[in-house]
């Protein structure tokens, strides 16, 4: 056993210390080469003769050494160092080029790792709760329409509860922003009201002090989130016992929820659902259902279960007719949105990178091409083709891990600047950081990329014979055969490629300004928003805004101010059934659903939506008055048609009020409330001072024809003299529209910018390939310039080849973009998946800039043709005279003995038609040079 | 210098481990020593001695140091391994097994 330790360490010491073990063989040998010389002159010899013998005596030391070291090391391992070692110095020793390859290469894996990043973090990370698949949510979903709702009603929820038995548990959640006091101070907080259960089903533990439990349901009690009870308190401890304010009740900690849990969303506080009367009607859905399923149930199971549960309600109560339940798995309902995004922005990277990889691989290839003496030289002082090829993969894929570190580096940051214009609503942003499976994935991309681009080079040595490359010296600078139809593939490839990206690009641009400057039916600009809460409903809030708006429209700046139930783009929203006139509450099978709105007198003012007809709510419109009610041109042309519909009766189910019957007496025009994308829906708006319930907390909206921003002081202040228990926060209506575009915007920005960058990289990978291509012509337009070929016709002819690879890439790049286009067509706004347009000009574009590039290349070239000419004839004759002293090529020699000059002095004064017909001889030159 | 008669590679690593069984040495030493012993009957080229050496040590049936040696300079001194000197019995023993059986044959008369 000791054994194979003596001999690791003999091993290692010589591997790892091998500068030492050199040294040691060499003084271990002179030291042999002493004693021996000194017992030689022992035996009488000179001391000169006795070095000379004792040397001797050591045969052949450097082949000695070479064997002592090889049988020190291991072989593979030696050969692989020298690799690395030869393909740095490379890499250093013709810095332009390696610079270009890292740095494109670095360009494309940082845009991957970046999104990589997201979508490892958002889409492919487990979610951060026990057992997390084992999570769903439960909502009613109609059979008769197929539309399903994310909220369910109480009852409804309490019969699932009762009767289910997949389940392990079943909670329900329901809350938003409101006013809470803390620390004596008010402020917003994001509260919601739970069902006991609800920590178990995310299986949350208390980062410390208690969750509450079944039968605490109308306690005052809370439990906070990690996040905020450190900013309130300074730690999660000094949370404990605190009294805060919420929900109109003094309410006590008694826990802190585990850090990084805040479901939904950025939820602060938690507290126990019966705080507020439960709305007990079983059509009144306004909560959120969430469920654990139990361990080994399967979810058809479960959907089946609560199928058949559903089916037994609907018998049991009329209003759940129609109604069947869905079960949607957690991760589904978190990160469905961003997913299309999301993989969207990884198709445009990957074409980046592969863009990228061209460009390197035609840097590879043009390298290679001037390496071919000293590959012929290697070859044949004893290298295999398989070490060639062994050191030429080693080289690439050196290069590409360089260019990977650079491109972590480049990742690194533009994940950040992503982080800091993503939407804030993006799930899971907070998780999204560069971990070990991104750099795994790094990695593995830049081995796949750094093989991809050792090929041709690999396959090009290998072919290349040992003579062939020896005899390179002759025609020194000449690049024939060096792969052209490679080459010209992948300029056709980059060309594709660039204008699949660009059309995605350009249709989401299109998409993206139909959207921004899309009728929203009100108006966004100089409009303040403030958002208050009010501590309590009823009559109270309702005095507080009526006295608030009142005064403010009193200052000096404002124009118009109101007040306004839900802000448009607002995800909570009210709706409900309606009718009119006692007319039914179905057409066609589908229940008439309308979006409710409850605002104070002169809203439509404060956002310029145009009243179409009869009036807007003013001050009469009181509690006990006859109730009144405003509607929407699309819900008056769904009820009446054209006739007039002022005067008619319409009932909802909002509000214990509105039950009863409300006179039309207003038409105001459409208004996209939902979302900039989304057409309008029928609406009705309801006077506040008539229904005190929503109406405890507005949003305030002033218009101004000053910078918003200068109305907050005074605001702030009118509000506190009114009452300063009030939290107050300020935005303007463009920024809430800002954020309602912020997912389009945010993926029109990224598309268009990585299309930029392939387009550029794209460009200037044409621009090399091609300007090799001409350089390699070069001799053979010199010499058709001398025969008298005008630049014109020159030009014509390498313009044409160029264009044909154009032709090419635009070809297959439109095949391409039509298929990409019709994937990303569900998240184009207004604007077609074959848009003819946008199409149209991105070829054009390319076109234009391929154009440009090739006449710029060809244009040098043949201006600078003067010396050219002669050069290339001197290279014709000395290729002629070295080919005839080899055997291995018999052209017809008599054609090649006549100097070429007088042939060439003859057509000189031939008319110019002369150039284009080709003469024998000389041609059969040019061919022959090209074999050489 | 006599042409050194042709030695089997193990048979080396014998003589080898033998030499170094008795003292410590270096690689100079062990090769006049063998050359002593045998009255100039066994002499290793010097060429195939280090790198027999070396292979022994890779083996890990000897272990090296570097110490001070004669001329003041450093050399390598090659010490046997408790496997080496279970390696150098056993090899002995099969030599002399070979070697006796060989005796043996060359024993028969002729007829």
């Amino acid at each position: 056993m000791w054994r194979w330790l003596y001999a690791l360490r003999a091993r290692l010491s010589a591997l790892l210390g091998s500068a030492r073990s050199d040294r040691d063989l060499n003084d271990e040998l002179s030291f042999h080469v002493a004693m021996q010389a000194r017992a030689n002159e022992a035996l009488g010899m000179s001391s000169a003769e006795a070095e000379r013998r004792a040397r001797l005596s050591l045969d052949g030391v450097l082949q000695l050494k070479e064997r002592l070291h090889e049988q020190r090391s291991i072989p593979w391992f030696d050969h692989l160092r020298q690799d690395v070692t030869f393909a740095l110095r490379m890499i250093f020793r013709t810095k332009v080029v390696s610079l270009a390859a890292i740095v494109t290469f670095a360009l494309g894996i940082g845009a991957n790792t970046a999104i990589f990043s997201l979508i490892n973090s958002v889409l492919l990370s487990p979610l951060p709760y026990d057992s997390p698949d084992r999570i769903v949510t439960v909502e009613p979903f109609w059979t008769n329409t197929g539309q399903a709702n994310v909220v369910s009603s109480a009852p409804d929820f309490r019969d699932w509860r009762e009767q289910s038995h997949v389940f392990d548990f079943m909670a329900f959640h329901a809350g938003r922003e409101v006013r809470v006091v803390s620390n004596a101070a008010p402020m917003f907080a994001s509260v919601q009201l739970v069902t006991p259960d609800f920590f178990n089903v995310f299986g949350v533990r208390p980062a410390t002090g208690r969750l509450w439990s079944e039968g605490e349901e109308r306690a005052p009690l809370a439990v906070v989130s990690y996040a905020w009870a450190i900013g309130q308190f300074g730690n999660a401890d000094a949370a404990i016992g605190k009294t805060i304010e919420a929900v109109g009740q003094s309410l006590q900690i008694v826990g802190v929820a585990s850090s990084g849990f805040t479901y939904p969303g950025l939820t602060d506080i938690w507290a126990p659902s019966l705080l507020i009367p439960v709305n007990s009607n079983r059509g009144g859905h306004n909560y959120f259902v969430v469920g654990r399923l139990r361990p080994g149930v399967r979810l058809e199971g479960a959907r089946a279960e609560m199928r058949d549960i559903a089916a037994r309600l609907e018998k049991e109560h009329p209003e759940n007719r129609f109604k069947s339940i869905a079960i949607t798995p957690m991760r589904d309902r978190l990160i469905g949105g961003a997913q299309t995004t999301l993989w969207l922005l990884f198709g445009t990277v990957v074409g980046v990178l592969l863009i990228a990889c061209v460009n390197v691989a035609h840097l590879q290839l043009a390298r290679s091409a001037a390496r071919g003496r000293e590959m012929a030289v290697r070859s044949a002082i004893g290298a295999g083709s398989g070490r060639l090829i062994r050191q030429i993969l080693t080289e690439n894929v050196v290069l590409g891990f360089v260019g990977c570190l650079v491109g972590l580096l480049f990742g690194s940051l533009t994940l950040q600047l992503f982080l800091l214009i993503a939407p804030a609503d993006v799930p899971r942003l907070s998780e999204v950081h560069i971990n070990g499976r991104v750099l795994f994935f790094a990695l593995g991309v830049t081995t796949l990329c750094s093989l991809l681009f050792g090929i041709g080079p690999a396959t090009r040595v290998s072919r290349a014979e040992v003579s062939s490359g020896l005899r390179h010296q002759a025609t020194r600078g000449q690049v024939r055969g060096t792969a052209p139809r490679l080459r010209s593939t992948l300029v056709v490839a980059e060309i594709a490629l660039s204008l699949v990206l660009l059309t995605a690009s350009g249709l989401l641009l299109r998409s993206f300004m139909r959207l921004s400057h899309v009728d929203l039916g009100f108006s966004t600009e100089r409009v303040l928003v403030t958002t208050t809460s009010y501590p309590a409903g009823g009559p109270a809030a309702t005095g507080f805004y009526r006295d608030l708006i009142a005064q403010l429209r009193t200052l000096p700046g404002v124009r118009h101010a109101a007040g306004v139930m839900t802000m448009p783009f607002d995800t909570l929203r009210a709706n409900s059934g309606y009718s009119v006139d006692g007319g039914p509450t179905y057409r066609d099978g589908e229940p008439l659903i309308a979006e409710i709105q409850v605002v104070t007198p002169g809203y439509f003012d404060t956002v310029n939506t145009p009243i179409r007809s009869g009036r807007d709510f003013d001050d009469s419109d009181l509690a006990g008055r006859p109730q009144v009610a405003i509607v929407n041109e699309r819900l008056a042309r769904m009820e009446v048609g054209d006739g007039n519909p002022l005067g008619r009766t319409i009932r909802t189910g909002m509000t214990p009020e509105s039950r009863n019957g409300m006179q039309i007496i207003g038409v105001v025009a459409d208004a996209r409330q939902r979302s900039p994308e989304t057409p309008p829906r029928p609406e009705i708006f309801l006077p506040y001072l008539q229904h005190p319930g929503p109406g405890s907390r507005l949003t305030i909206l002033t218009q101004t024809p000053l910078d918003p921003g200068a109305l907050t002081g005074s605001i702030r202040e009118t509000a506190r003299k009114l009452n300063p228990g009030v939290p107050i926060r300020f935005s303007t209506m463009d920024e809430v529209l800002t954020k309602a575009l912020s997912y389009p915007r945010f993926r029109t920005i990224l598309v268009s910018a990585f299309a930029l960058l392939a387009v550029i990289l794209a460009l200037v990978g044409i621009y090399s390939v091609l300007s090799y291509l001409v350089a390699e012509q070069t001799p053979e337009i010199g010499v058709r310039l001398a025969l008298g070929a005008l630049r014109r016709d020159i030009f014509n002819r390498v313009i044409g080849r160029s264009m044909r690879l154009v032709c090419g890439g635009v070809i297959v790049g439109l095949i391409l973009a039509l298929v990409a286009a019709k994937a990303i067509e569900a998240m184009l706004f207004d604007v077609r998946a074959r848009d003819p347009m946008t199409i149209a000009a991105v070829i054009a574009l390319l076109a234009v800039t391929a154009l440009t590039a090739s006449s710029a290349i060809t244009a040098t070239i043949v201006i600078g043709s003067r010396a050219l000419t002669s050069k290339s004839i001197v290279s014709i004759a000395f290729a002629a005279i070295s080919a005839s002293t080899s055997p291995a090529i018999t052209p017809p020699k008599t054609s090649l003995m006549l100097p070429p000059i007088t042939r060439l002095k003859m057509s000189r004064r031939r008319a110019p038609s002369a150039s284009r017909t080709p003469i024998s001889g000389v041609c059969s030159a040019t061919r022959y040079e090209s074999t050489l | 210098m006599s042409k050194p008669p042709d030695l089997m590679q193990g048979t080396l690593d014998l003589l080898l481990l033998k030499i170094i069984a008795l003292a410590p040495q270096h690689g100079w030493a062990i090769s006049q020593r063998l050359k002593q012993v045998s009255s100039q009957e066994l002499q290793v080229s010097d060429g195939s001695l280090y790198p027999a050496l070396h292979k022994l040590e890779l083996a890990g049936w000897v272990t090296a140091e570097w110490k001070t040696g004669e001329l003041g300079r450093r050399a390598k001194f090659y010490t046997l391994t408790r496997a080496g000197r279970r390696r150098l019995e056993h090899e002995t023993e099969h030599w002399r097994r070979v070697s006796t059986a060989i005796t043996r044959v060359l024993q028969l008369k002729e007829v």
